[in-house]
């Protein structure tokens, strides 16, 4: 009597379990085969890497001073690794907010070098009046949130006023520049562009090749002189004058006339500050 | 005859013990891997709402000072920042939902709290036109979209945890070492944009 109560729900179980296990695999090959493409979250994506450092979409800047800015900006990276971003257009994209457009361009353009997170993008939006500077993780310390606000709404607040793009993000950057400073950042010489541009001269690429060559040629060439004139001569040892021209240092001043942005792969939470003007 | 067909199914078992278990260790580094940065994520949250509770004292010093202000709005900032505080969470504690819960509250509590606040100190334009309380505001503005950021990235981060816990092979392996679903941040009414006072 036990027994068969015992068995009764036991079996049921089973066939429970059985059924359960067919229906679960079939759904298991469902999601296996047509696998779900999941983070479809992003309701907004952020515009692309901008090529330059200053990017005008409103066509408020005069060429010449948006290159001018432009160099300057790149001056001021290859000095620091600070890389400071200026970005135009009339109105915030529908559909994202002035801090989230800010924020999630600075991440997709990574400003500001790699692990330093070194990087300031100014976003102003000329037909809402509306500003933001964004600072990195890197910069935090150097440009706390009171201290963009205060470039924001005393410098270059009153000239955007006043009418003056070109002169408001100039005297932005130099308050910016003053401000990163406070944090040492030092840089190579090179923009991030610059240095990810493949190397000029491809000879150098292959002087490890062939170093050990030129190595032994010398050895030799050295060899042969001595014996040659075996009486050594006083005061004379300058074999190794430089007369071979081969690699004259082919580089800095590029034909390029402005300078191209490149991000460092840094990154922003939030930091800086929100104005209207 | 029978003799290799016997020692063929055991090498074929063996292959397949073998590939089943290098799967099943892939899962499993991989759910290590997302749960790390879902961990990794709190900590930023963590950062950036003791950063705000860090300004707090600050601020209330700062509106004190101005004659005859409300009491009762700075003593309900007081109170909920000092509740807010007490819940702490490490990264092992917010796995729970419950936990996660109280937490979220506390914080959106004195997120209300501070942003009534801000609307109330419109009424005293001495005080707002003082360069201290300024410089207050800005950080606080900018500690409010901070905790938007990390709030988000914690939460991205968390769905790809979700995910990958809920995909396919991953879930039974998820299942036998005790990977849970991780709680989120749930939009709460003015919590998502930062405050928005403007002058």
């Amino acid at each position: 009597m036990r027994r068969g109560e015992g068995k009764q729900p036991f079996v049921a179980g089973q066939r429970g379990a059985a059924s359960l296990t067919f229906k679960e695999i079939f759904l298991f090959l469902l999601v296996f085969l047509f696998p779900v493409s999941s983070a479809a979250t992003a309701a907004f994506s952020p515009p692309s890497r901008p090529a330059k450092y200053v990017t005008d979409n409103a066509g408020v800047l005069p060429p010449a001073r948006a290159s001018a800015l432009n160099e300057k900006l790149a001056a001021f990276e290859r000095e620091t690794s600070d890389q400071v971003l200026f970005w135009i257009d009339r109105r915030v994209p529908e559909g994202t907010t002035l801090e989230e457009f800010a924020n999630r361009s600075f991440h997709a353009w990574g400003v500001g070098q790699k692990g330093k997170s070194n990087g300031v993008a100014f976003f102003l939006f000329t037909e809402e009046r509306k500003m933001r500077m964004e600072v990195g993780y890197g910069l935090e310390g150097a440009i706390p949130d009171a201290r963009a606000h205060r470039i924001d709404a005393e410098i270059i607040g009153p000239l955007l006023r006043a009418g003056d793009v070109a002169g408001a993000l100039d005297a932005g950057a130099d308050a910016i520049f003053a401000a990163a400073r406070g944090e040492p950042y030092r840089g190579t010489g090179r923009t991030a562009a610059e240095q990810r541009r493949p190397n000029p001269n491809p000879v150098w690429f292959f002087f490890p090749i062939f170093a050990p060559f030129v190595l032994v040629a010398i050895v030799f060439a050295v060899a042969a002189y001595a014996r040659r004139r075996s009486p050594p001569g006083p005061g004379r040892g300058n074999a190794w004058s430089s007369s071979d021209s081969g690699w004259t240092s082919s580089s800095s001043s590029d034909s390029s006339s402005s300078s191209d942005f490149s991000g460092g792969g840094g990154d922003s939470g939030g930091g800086g500050s929100s104005d209207s003007y | 005859m029978g003799k290799s067909v016997a020692l063929g199914c055991i090498v074929l078992i063996l292959v397949g013990v073998l590939v089943i278990g290098g799967m099943a260790a892939g899962a499993y580094n991989k759910l290590n891997a997302a749960d790390q940065a879902v961990s990794a994520a709190w900590a930023q949250v963590e950062n950036v709402y003791q950063r705000r509770a860090d300004l707090v004292p600050n601020l209330v010093e700062t509106v004190k000072g101005a004659a005859s202000f409300e009491k009762e709005t700075l003593t309900q900032v007081i109170q909920a920042r000092a509740s807010a505080s007490q819940i702490k969470l490490d990264a092992n504690a917010i796995k729970d939902p419950a936990n996660f819960q109280k937490f979220q509250q506390a914080q959106d509590q004195l997120g209300g709290a501070l942003s009534r606040l801000l609307v109330t100190v419109e009424k005293y334009p001495e005080l707002k036109a003082s360069q201290n309380f300024r410089d207050l505001q800005a950080q606080l503005e900018g500690t409010e979209n901070r905790i938007a950021v990390e709030r988000g990235r914690f939460n991205d981060t968390t769905q790809v945890y979700n995910t990958l816990r809920r995909s396919f092979p991953t879930v039974i392996v998820a299942n036998f070492a005790g990977f849970k679903e991780r709680p989120f941040f749930k939009a709460a009414e003015g919590s998502e944009k930062p405050p928005a006072v403007k002058f």
